[in-house]
Order: C-alpha cells, then sequence, then structure tokens
C-alpha cells in the first residue's frame, strides 16, 4: 500500500474535440512518453492507450516529458513535449508511508504538432484517483471508445 | 479497529437506554399533581440552575492507543446561560511526535471552540440533570510542526531527502454536535457527543501540509465525524 502512495502521479486522459462540454475519450493506437533529460522510457509503444499516469519531478518545480504519439497519416512529426509548471508541498501521508508529494498545477505548455489542445481540469494533484489533463490530440487514428 | 467500532457502539446503547428508562421509571412514579402545583407550575417561568461543568475528553486519551504518536488533552467548561441554552468553551492540546521512524516529525497545537447547547429532553423527576442536546460552535486551532531527515520516493525521477524548520498553521473551523449527558452519581456524568467539522479559513503552508490538527482530526479529511467521551464533574452555586 505505502508503495502505490509514494509518488503521486499527474493523470491524463486522451479525448476527441465535439464540440460540447462533453468530449468523446479516446484510445491511441500506441503511445510512447518519456522523461526530458531522462533516458527510461513511461511508456514503451504502449498500444490501446486512454488514459496515462506520469510522475512528476519531486525535486524541481517544472518538468517536462516528450510524447510519441501515433504516426499520423502525413509528413507530421510525431513528437510533442509537454512542461508542467507547479508548487511542491511535502506531506505526511501515515506513520507508516511515511511522506509523498503534492502538486498544485499553475501553467503547463506544449508543442503543437501531434497535439490540438490541452486543458488542465484539476490542478491538486494528491493522491486520490482524480484525471488532471485532457489531451486532445490532432487528427488522431484512434478508436473511440 | 472492528472491536472497539463495537464497543463503542454498545456503549452508546447502554447509556442512551439508561436515559430513556430513567424517563420511563419517572413518569411511572411520578405522583399525581394537584389543582395548585398544576397552576404554579404554569406561572412559573424556568430558569436556569447555577452552575459551572467541568469535562475531560476521554476519548483523546483512548487515541494513543489507536495512534500513539498523537497525544491530546481536552476539557471542557458548561454553564446554563437560559433554560436549557448552555454555553460551551472548550480547548486543549496535542502533541504529535513521530517516534521509531525513519523521519522525524513533531507538531504542538493548541484549540479553543466556543459556542452553545440546546438540550431537547424534559427535565423532570430525577433525571432532570441528564441532557440529549444539539449544538454549534466555531473553533480555532494554531499549530506548529517541523520535519527532518524524510525521504520522499520517486522512482523515475530520483528520491530526494528534506529538511522543513518549524513553522505555523492555523485553521479556523465550525462544529455541529449532537449527544448525551447522564448523571450517574451525584454531580458526576457520562456523555459521548458526535461531532462533524468544516472548516472555514485555514492558512496556506507552502512546503509542510500538517498532518494532524489537535481539536480538528487529521488534516486531510475535509469534514470529519468524530466521537468524543467525557466524563464531567458539575459544580453547583445554589
Amino acid at each position: 500500500m505505502c508503495e502505490d502512495i509514494a509518488t503521486v502521479p499527474v493523470r491524463i486522459g486522451f479525448f476527441e474535440d465535439n464540440n460540447t462540454d462533453d468530449p468523446i475519450a479516446v484510445s491511441l493506437d500506441s503511445l510512447t512518453v518519456y522523461g526530458l533529460g531522462n533516458d527510461s522510457l513511461i511508456y514503451n509503444n504502449r498500444p490501446n492507450v486512454a488514459q496515462i499516469e506520469l510522475p512528476l519531478n519531486s525535486q524541481q518545480d517544472s518538468c517536462a516529458f516528450i510524447f510519441i504519439l501515433p504516426q499520423a497519416p502525413s509528413e507530421f512529426l510525431q513528437l510533442d513535449t509537454i512542461w508542467f509548471y507547479y508548487d511542491r508541498k511535502a506531506t505526511l501521508i501515515s506513520m507508516e508511508c511515511g511522506f509523498s508529494t503534492f502538486y498544485e498545477l499553475n501553467d503547463i505548455s506544449y508543442s503543437k504538432n501531434r497535439i490540438d489542445s490541452i486543458s488542465l481540469d484539476n490542478l491538486n494533484v494528491r493522491n486520490t484517483l482524480d484525471e488532471h489533463i485532457k489531451i486532445f490530440p490532432d487528427n488522431t487514428p484512434a478508436d473511440n471508445e | 479497529m472492528n472491536i472497539s467500532r463495537y464497543f463503542l457502539i454498545i456503549l452508546l446503547l447502554i447509556m442512551s437506554k439508561q436515559v430513556i428508562s430513567q424517563n420511563d421509571i419517572d413518569s411511572e412514579d411520578e405522583p399525581q399533581s394537584t389543582l395548585n402545583e398544576a397552576v404554579s407550575d404554569t406561572l412559573a417561568k424556568p430558569t436556569p440552575d447555577s452552575f459551572v461543568r467541568i469535562g475531560f475528553d476521554l476519548s483523546a486519551v483512548a487515541r494513543q492507543f489507536f495512534e500513539p504518536e498523537v497525544r491530546q488533552f481536552e476539557f471542557s467548561l458548561d454553564s446554563e446561560v437560559y433554560y436549557n441554552w448552555f454555553a460551551i468553551f472548550e480547548g486543549g492540546f496535542a502533541n504529535v511526535r513521530a517516534t521509531e521512524r525513519p523521519f522525524d516529525y513533531n507538531a504542538q497545537t493548541y484549540f479553543g471552540r466556543i459556542g452553545a447547547d440546546y438540550n431537547l429532553l424534559p427535565r423532570t423527576g430525577t433525571d432532570k440533570n441528564n441532557s440529549l442536546s444539539l449544538g454549534i460552535r466555531y473553533a480555532y486551532g494554531l499549530s506548529t510542526h517541523e520535519a527532518s531527515n524524510f525521504l520522499i520516493r520517486n522512482d523515475y525521477w530520483g528520491d530526494s531527502d528534506g529538511n522543513l524548520e518549524r513553522t505555523n498553521f492555523h485553521l479556523h473551523w465550525i462544529e455541529f454536535s449532537g449527544g448525551l449527558k447522564t448523571e450517574i452519581f451525584q454531580n458526576f456524568y457520562l456523555g459521548w457527543m458526535i461531532k462533524t467539522r468544516v472548516r472555514i479559513f485555514e492558512s496556506r503552508n507552502p512546503e509542510l501540509t500538517p498532518y494532524y490538527l489537535g481539536g480538528y482530526g487529521h488534516e486531510k479529511r475535509r469534514a470529519p465525524v468524530m466521537i468524543h467521551y467525557y466524563i464531567l464533574y458539575k459544580l453547583n452555586f445554589n
């Protein structure tokens, strides 16, 4: 149990914008994600991805992730970079599990090669199962859920 | 944990049954009022009793068995200001000290609550000193806390350790309560009270979230519901 809450992740869902307040969740055919400055892959060509969890850097107030989205039906670049800017707050989860870091998201920035837009829905990244961010891929060759 | 929950429920039922039984006995044994007494009762305006009741929160002590890192002392003072209306002051302090852990965490909280209870029970016969009350309180707590030698695990970006200096944290909240007080011997009472708390203002601590706030509970709970058990002694001034 303590292992599950050691790192509090930011949760991201993928959606198709249907010009309503209730966008449609989509699954990407495949996705690769790794942190900027870190060679280790968090998701390695993972198929049918609808939601992902990313660990924010608990030593700095910002970090970035490289997204390699599915091959577009054109010559567009596959790579996108998303930057997260946040405040960190050390939190004693319990006497047994010790400390973790909660985050309050301040801003994000991103490239728009394969990403159309991103919405910040929940700024508080705590030890809950809430989704924080929606990504709307551009011209996604995806399967609707 | 289940055993303690059953124990609490049984204790609540026993104390509630005692008050209800006393009400039944009193109504059976009570002699018929004479016409003169009835007339005088309707004319007499009920007046509040003159007393101060001192209470000690037993559940704050019992908490140490379940969570030995948290030690809390809590007392209460109440007095009847209008008939069936009781002014309440509660106060106390709490210490949190992480022991035998790979990190150090220390916190102290001083807290106070002020408010009123309204008694719903009729005050007749031998159980006239028992009360079933609803109440509201305004509460304030001031905490200082510090942490050192703690490790934050991050398997992807790397672990980090930290030390945070002593800082203050303020919390204002409103409590809604309901409970029972039963006179078990002359001027000695046992009571329980269910309380829920709603935050109205808190200071922001940019670096460290308080673990436990004395008088309120765990910081992570937004509206905790807690049961308190009291032993009380009444000082009469009549």
